[in-house]
């Protein structure tokens, strides 16, 4: 094998260093492949520099191990898919090269036992693991091992990396009113004539620069036909460009959503750009399209739009003895070329007769040029050395160092066909064409099928004028409607975007697809899919089996389903399954174009993850006094207060029931600020919440609380509370935590239903608000209280007031949650820290310490008191829940009145029950949700359980049939306990030590 | 094993079409299945096997396992929350494990293990009662720790440092992953076999009922007469039940699901997230398959959007940040037939000799052997067996619904 | 990211917004049969096609319906409560005397 000299790098480039637009040969950058040095010039990417310094093989392919090179050089094949620094599955053509920059290929390149499956290929038909690795049974599951390993392209790194510590995506946001998307002659065309009649435009180009594949023409600067030229730099904004017109190069449009709303991927930069457009010019060009032949996949063999980049971007020569297979009048110009660059090409053309404009247009340059060309074979040995071709009937081999192909185009128009634009096959021109656009859609270019420079230039111009016409009056039509009077239907704007497909006659000849580029070989290796290494003979099998529409085909053999989505298959797919079926292509159809256009890393679809978390204004306080938070829905909140850190789990049980033991013997204070609030003012406000809630409030009394119980329309139990009545038009209803949202859409959803004179204000985010209690809670509060009377005799037990608590105005109810003298204190968010400050500083003579959610947890439970979601599930009735007294049986309305009572009839057969279980167990106890069982079937769960030093017993609710005397609870570990079922609540039945 | 393909390439092997051509219309079958998805041709495969009826027909608007077979995200489990849905599942369980052999196709079965996180207490509770449940019924589930998490998916990230952190998972061992097309092919070519036939693109536009019984079908090829008629057309149930006059309990909602490139072995087990909605698995080709939660409103639309796929890898990159470069291939939906109670409808409907399989949601692909097998008796039989009564039709008019709604989160 | 023409405040993302699900009618909370019930509650009509249905605007906590067609989710028409309202007792109107 030559070996490549590296100390000539980069000769593989244009000598007269009159090509190479792109590149700066000035600013030399070294890099390195495979471990090896290599020189590229800034302004390269990774595929060109390579090629310039004749790396020919970059992969190998997917099952048969083959050795790949350059293609399509348009990310429309898998074989020039590197590794670039710590990244895998990159394409080579769309990384720009930089200094150090170091790649891999993602297979064994040099030499690669796999191999050995080409050999094989007969023993590997379409579908090949279906038909076997699977017996004995389980046999599968150390193949798969085998095929994982096989299968995967590129490696991603085992090593931990941190969340916090990702390199940071952005999201942008922008509005235009067009945006055009592709900056080749079309789309610049159309975007600069669309900003000039004032439009706001954005123009989107995935290059480094603007341009395109300017197959035609070397655009000079030309204000009066407002082209660009090549030769400007990206960074370097034209002068003269129209002041509506934003340019963005190094971006590519991977997605287009409803309502004009595109994913533009701008990977430099690290940024998603979102942005909504009004309407939309596509001019992202067309895929060239390869003709099948035995082995078509040699490093050498490319499309001739490859070809051409290569020399026009990146100053490469791809070859010295180059033979051009085409069929239209591209390869001819690539013919031109390479006379330009002092090479003679070989140029073979399948069309029986010579095409008079392709053939005068190398007439006197003295090459051989040759027509009813088939191809046989390309041959060479990892390299292309050689073509067979039959001409005339007899066979000829030209020797060549590279092969390019020209044999038509499909349009690129997956943004288009995701933004439900309709492609089909046209039989008559043997291409697939856009047949309809969606509103506000447009296409211009060659991916509405117009190649020749004129008539694109024309169409883009027309296509730009509609569009302005239809925003312009679209512009005055808001106007006037946001004029009107409000409250009106809001019908759809009626003026709609009008879209203009140039007729299937003007798509001309300089594009013309040979009808049939297939040739197939008695041996095989002619490769219609390079990325799954899928032969004729695969596409036959899966004919032959059955499998012979084209959506069964692709699955069967994995037709157009590695990275490059089919872009080069799928046509060639269809021409030769529809001579295989006798089908009809247009009728046969492709498979459904997905997002996205283009590969989006998981980092930039993520972006930064912005999930915002609650606090109190106390959390300050908390994390001082060393709390240990948890999550509390969207919310922190102190579970417990622990003296040290990293406490063991028995300690924090003893420091839990610490708190607890606090509680009951003198006095505690747990931030509340996270239930929720609800303010409902109005004459009607009683009878609002009478019907949102199960019980009974219309006859409440100013002044007074009671327990709030909400059912969704099933009667299924939604959430809890109190309801407080300030005044006969004011209620202030609690909510749980993680209800608020929920609960307060309700009750605006309802308001929106019924002719009731009532407001509701969701207050949760204006209060913050804490909980005393404990024996002294009224003692400790006295000297803090202004305008209240704290006696029991003016403030009695389920009573609510308003006054002055240290100096805040504060709303006072005293619930009972916890079972002791305690009073719920709500003040204004702001001033919740100067509360707690101003309450733990005058508390210290009583010993107040704070306590945190999980004492509650344990307090409450001594009292026998639920917890909407952990006591209650997504199915749970108000009376299975022991919450039937809550329901009101006199009331003709409430959410979810009818369905409990059809339910109640029917019968309820599982209840909330208490249980004991004595003080020994509390190292094993039962978990939440360990099964209770009976005679060996399930009866219920434990939803609730806890050890109570007050009890000195463990107690906990759970769910069992109505008629146990004792509970059989199942541990994680299989064991069994028996419970003692005990009426509620276990702590203070009559409720004395809350109605001090 | 690679000995089929030595058959095959030395030519010894069968060469028979899997399914019929295209062929001229008949005019009666026994049983007619509307919709050749994994459940319809299953079904028939069991018809044929079990009871020796052959003469039935499965008809697809499409080709076969066009509609939601082709677009799931393969999850195998039985590890559900509710008595009557575990031993439902396990069952299906079992007859995949047997597939491969049955019907003599790879359905690539792989027993990965099958991880539901546990992000918050309820959640972990959830997890407890599951367990609990699956255990009862000889399914293998258990809760773990961060501990155990460390040593089943080493690659998880458990750092306190996210939003939301680890805090256990339910382990589900038996969870596998497969391949749905073999599955759907499988059965076909099986059933095909046994004498069933095969329509592909015969659309079935109305059905034919005399004195509260059906008689047959009319497609957009004709009209067929049958004794018996099953609909199992997952996305579409409620159009043709409306047509038929009875209501179901469906919502239909898009599924989005997503696909990564090929990347080399990274990820075992099958992760998903109750409380982040999402989930990830890596295939044999090596791609990530990831989805998440249902999209929220009513749409027989499978448009996909770009805030499923930010949302989804928000979260995804919080479980796996090494994940970060990778990229995304493709994304797509299905439909979701979505039930109140989260468990599907089968067996009877107010109309004689009229069956359904329905409202299978995020629930369906699982389910594909037991349903075709526990169908197929019911159809035989007209008989629902023990096993699908819990999830009979009328269930809801008496208010009866099946428990799995108890721990609503992700169900994959 | 799909836009919601809201009668009150223009075209706006749909992620401001809430869908509850269709118009229905709830029946009697006194003598509802469960049968109706469990219809109005269960059994859906999932239609493919245009339904009315409730949404809300959580940035500002507005209710209003949308006309959507089901099967390619064009939003058709939107309207305030009141002017919803109004529009179903015209229609009632013109049924009525037809």
């Amino acid at each position: 094998m030559k070996r490549i000299d590296h100390s000539v790098d980069n000769n593989q480039r244009d000598k007269s260093k009159k090509w190479g637009l792109w590149i700066d040969r000035k600013r030399e950058l070294s890099f390195r492949f495979q471990g090896r040095r290599y020189k590229g010039f800034e302004g390269d990417s990774l595929a060109s520099a390579l090629a310039a310094s004749g790396v020919s093989v970059f992969s190998r392919s997917f099952k048969y191990r083959r050795k790949r090179g350059i293609f399509s050089l348009n990310a429309a094949d898998t074989n020039t898919l590197v590794r670039v620094d710590a990244m895998p599955n990159l394409f080579a053509e769309r990384v720009s090269l930089r200094e150090g920059l170091s790649a891999q290929a993602q297979q064994l390149l040099r030499f690669n036992p796999l191999f050995v499956l080409n050999f094989l290929s007969r023993f590997l038909p379409a579908g090949f693991y279906y038909r076997s690795f699977f017996r004995p049974r389980g046999a599968w599951m150390l193949w798969e091992r085998v095929f994982r390993r096989v299968a995967g392209i590129g490696v991603l790194s085992q090593r931990k990396v941190a969340h916090h510590a990702l390199p940071r995506y952005d999201k942008a946001y922008g509005f235009f009113e067009l945006v055009v998307v592709g900056g080749g002659l079309a789309g610049m065309t159309a975007a600069t004539k669309a900003a000039r009649l004032g439009v706001r435009t954005l123009l989107v180009e995935r290059e480094q620069r603007l341009g395109g594949d300017g197959f035609e023409e070397e655009f000079a600067p030309s204000p009066s036909q407002n082209t660009l030229s090549q030769k400007i730099p990206a960074q370097k904004i034209p002068a003269g460009l129209p002041a509506a017109l934003t340019v963005m190069t190094g971006a590519q449009a991977s997605g287009l959503f409803a309502d004009r709303f595109l994913a533009v991927v701008e990977e430099k930069k690290r940024r998603l750009h979102k942005i909504r457009a009004q309407a939309c010019i596509v001019a992202t060009g067309a895929f060239e399209l390869p003709a099948v032949f035995r082995n078509n996949d040699l490093p050498g063999v490319m499309l001739a739009s490859a070809a051409r980049r290569l020399k026009r971007r990146y100053g490469v020569v791809v070859g010295r003895k180059p033979v051009i297979f085409t069929a239209n009048a591209f390869g001819y110009r690539l013919a031109l070329d390479f006379l330009a660059l002092g090479i003679k090409p070989v140029v073979l053309d399948p069309r029986p007769v010579p095409h008079i404009p392709d053939a005068l247009s190398i007439r006197d340059h003295h090459i051989v040029c040759a027509n009813g060309v088939a191809l046989i074979e390309a041959v060479g040995k990892g390299r292309i050395e050689g073509v067979k071709a039959k001409i005339a009937g007899s066979e000829h081999v030209f020797p060549c160092d590279s092969l390019c192909i020209a044999v038509g185009f499909a349009p690129a128009a997956e943004l288009l066909v995701q933004g439900g634009c309709e492609l089909g096959y046209d039989a008559t021109h043997h291409c697939q064409r856009l047949q309809s656009l969606s509103e506000g859609l447009h296409a211009v270019g060659a991916v509405a099928g117009l190649f020749d420079p004129a008539k694109v230039r024309h169409h883009a111009e027309k296509t730009a004028e509609t569009v302005a016409r239809a925003l312009k009056s679209r512009r005055t039509q808001k106007t006037e409607a946001r004029n009107k009077a409000r409250n009106k239907p809001q019908n759809k704007l009626q003026n709609k975007l009008q879209n203009t497909l140039p007729a299937a006659a003007l798509c001309d000849d300089g594009a013309q697809n040979w009808h049939d580029p297939v040739f197939s070989h008695p041996r095989g290796k002619e490769f219609v899919d390079l990325d799954e290494d899928l032969q004729i003979s695969d596409l036959h099998d899966s004919v032959r089996d059955g499998y012979d529409s084209m959506q069964l085909v692709k699955r069967y053999t994995t037709l157009g389903m590695g990275v490059s989505q089919g872009r080069h298959s799928n046509i060639n797919g269809l021409r030769i399954v529809s001579r295989l079926t006798e089908e009809d292509p247009a009728r046969l159809g492709l498979s459904t174009v997905r997002p996205p256009a283009a590969p989006e890393s998981f980092g930039m679809l993520a972006g930064r993850s912005f999930q915002p978390l609650r606090l109190s204004p106390m959390h300050r306080r908390h994390t001082q006094a060393g709390a240990k938070t948890m999550v509390a829905g969207a919310w922190l909140r102190p579970a417990y207060y622990p003296p040290s850190q990293q406490p063991s789990a028995k300690e924090v049980r003893s420091i839990v029931e610490r708190e607890a033991l606090a509680v009951r013997n003198s006095v505690g204070m747990i931030d509340v600020t996270t239930l929720g609030g609800i303010d409902v003012y109005g004459e009607d406000a009683a009878e609002f919440v009478d019907r949102l809630y199960c019980w009974s409030y219309k006859k409440q009394l100013v002044g007074r609380a009671r327990y709030l119980l909400m059912t969704d329309e099933a009667g299924v139990v939604a959430d809890d509370g109190v309801c407080c009545r300030f005044a006969p038009d004011h209620l202030y209803l609690t909510t749980t935590t993680g209800g608020s949202d929920a609960v307060y859409r309700a009750l605006l959803f309802w308001r929106s239903q019924w002719n009731l004179k009532v407001e509701v204000s969701n207050s949760t985010a204006a209060f913050a608000g804490v909980n005393v209690a404990g024996p002294f809670a009224r003692e400790m509060l006295e000297g803090l209280c202004e305008g209240v009377d704290l006696s029991r005799e003016a403030f009695p037990y389920m009573g609510v007031r308003e006054g002055r608590v240290a100096g805040c105005r504060a709303r006072l109810l005293r619930v009972g949650f916890v079972g002791e003298l305690g009073y719920e204190i709500h003040v204004p968010f702001a001033e919740g820290e100067a509360l707690w400050d101003a309450l733990m500083q005058h508390g210290k003579r009583w010993q107040m310490i704070p306590f945190g959610v999980e004492a509650q947890r344990l307090l409450r439970l001594e009292k026998g008191h639920i917890i909407i979601g952990q006591d209650t599930d997504g199915l749970t009735l108000p009376h299975e829940a022991e919450m039937g007294w809550a329901v009101s049986r006199k009331k003709p309305f409430f959410i979810g009145k009818r369905p409990i009572e059809i339910q109640v009839e029917r019968g309820i057969t599982k209840r909330l029950t208490g249980f004991t279980l004595p003080a020994r167990h509390r190292d094993d106890l039962p978990k939440e949700c360990n099964l209770v069982m009976h005679e060996g079937a399930i009866d219920g769960r434990v939803t609730s359980i806890a050890y109570s030093p007050t009890l000195r017993k463990i107690v906990g609710l759970a769910y069992a049939s109505r008629s146990r005397k004792t509970l059989d609870i199942q541990l994680d570990s299989g064991r069994s306990l028996q419970a003692t079922i005990v009426p509620l609540p276990f702590y203070d039945p009559e409720g004395a030590r809350q109605k001090i | 094993m690679p000995l089929a393909l030595l058959k095959y390439a030395l030519g010894l092997g069968e060469r028979r079409r899997h399914f019929p051509a295209p062929q001229p219309l008949k005019k009666r079958y026994d049983v007619l299945v509307i919709g050749a998805g994994g459940h319809g041709l299953a079904c028939a495969y069991h018809l044929a096997k079990d009871h020796a009826i052959t003469k039935v027909a499965v008809l697809d608007k499409g080709y076969l396992g066009g509609g939601n077979t082709a677009r799931n995200t393969t999850i195998v489990r039985a590890n559900y929350l509710t008595e009557e849905g575990t031993a439902f599942y396990k069952e299906s369980l079992k007859l995949f494990e047997n597939l491969s052999s049955e019907l003599d196709i790879n359905t690539m079965y792989s027993k990965r293990g099958h991880l539901t996180l546990a992000h918050t207490d309820a959640a972990l509770r959830t997890a407890r009662w599951r367990a609990g449940v699956n255990k009862h019924l000889g399914v293998r589930s258990e809760v773990v720790g961060r501990a155990e998490l460390r040593k089943l998916c080493p690659q998880l990230n458990l750092s306190c440092e996210v939003r939301f952190p680890v805090l256990g998972a339910l382990y589900h061992a038996p969870g596998a992953i497969a391949r749905h097309d073999a599955v759907a092919w499988g059965y076909a070519r099986a059933a095909y076999r046994r004498g069933v036939d095969i329509l592909q693109n015969t659309e079935v536009t109305g059905v034919v009922v005399e004195k509260g019984r059906v008689v047959g079908v009319k497609t957009s090829r004709g009209t067929i007469a049958a004794d018996k008629v099953l609909q199992a057309v997952a996305g579409h149930s409620s159009l043709l039940a409306n047509k038929l006059g009875f209501r179901l309990p469906i919502r239909t909602v898009p599924l989005q699901a997503c696909v990564s490139q090929p990347y080399q072995p990274f990820l075992d087990p099958i992760v998903v997230s109750g409380s982040l909605h999402v989930y990830i698995s890596q295939s044999a080709r090596g791609e990530f398959v990831m989805g998440g939660a249902t999209d929220p409103c009513e749409l027989y639309n499978t448009r996909s959007t770009l805030e499923f796929k930010e949302q989804l890898m928000m979260h995804i990159l919080e479980l796996f940040p090494q994940l970060a470069g990778a990229n995304l291939l493709r994304q797509w939906a299905g439909l979701a037939d979505m039930t109140p109670d989260f468990s599907p409808v089968m067996g009877k409907t107010p109309i004689r000799n009229y069956y359904i399989d329905a409202g299978w949601g995020t629930w369906g692909f699982k389910a594909t052997p037991v349903c075709g097998k526990r169908m197929a008796e019911c159809i035989a039989t007209d008989t629902t067996p023990a096993l699908l009564k819990p999830f009979a039709l009328s269930r809801f008019e008496n208010f009866a619904l099946v428990g799995e709604k108890g721990a609503a989160s992700v169900g994959h | 990211m799909k836009l919601m023409p809201c009668p009150v405040h223009g075209e706006r993302n749909i992620a401001e917004f809430v869908c509850k699900g269709p118009v229905l009618s709830m029946p009697s909370a006194t003598h509802g049969s469960p049968q109706l019930w469990a219809r109005y509650l269960f059994l859906a009509e999932n239609k493919a096609g245009i339904i009315d249905e409730w949404w809300l605007h959580t940035a500002s906590g507005m209710w209003f319906v949308a006309r959507r067609d089901t099967t390619c989710d064009e939003i058709l028409q939107t309207w305030s409560i009141e002017a919803y309202r109004k529009e179903r007792r015209k229609k009632q109107k013109t049924t009525a005397q037809r």
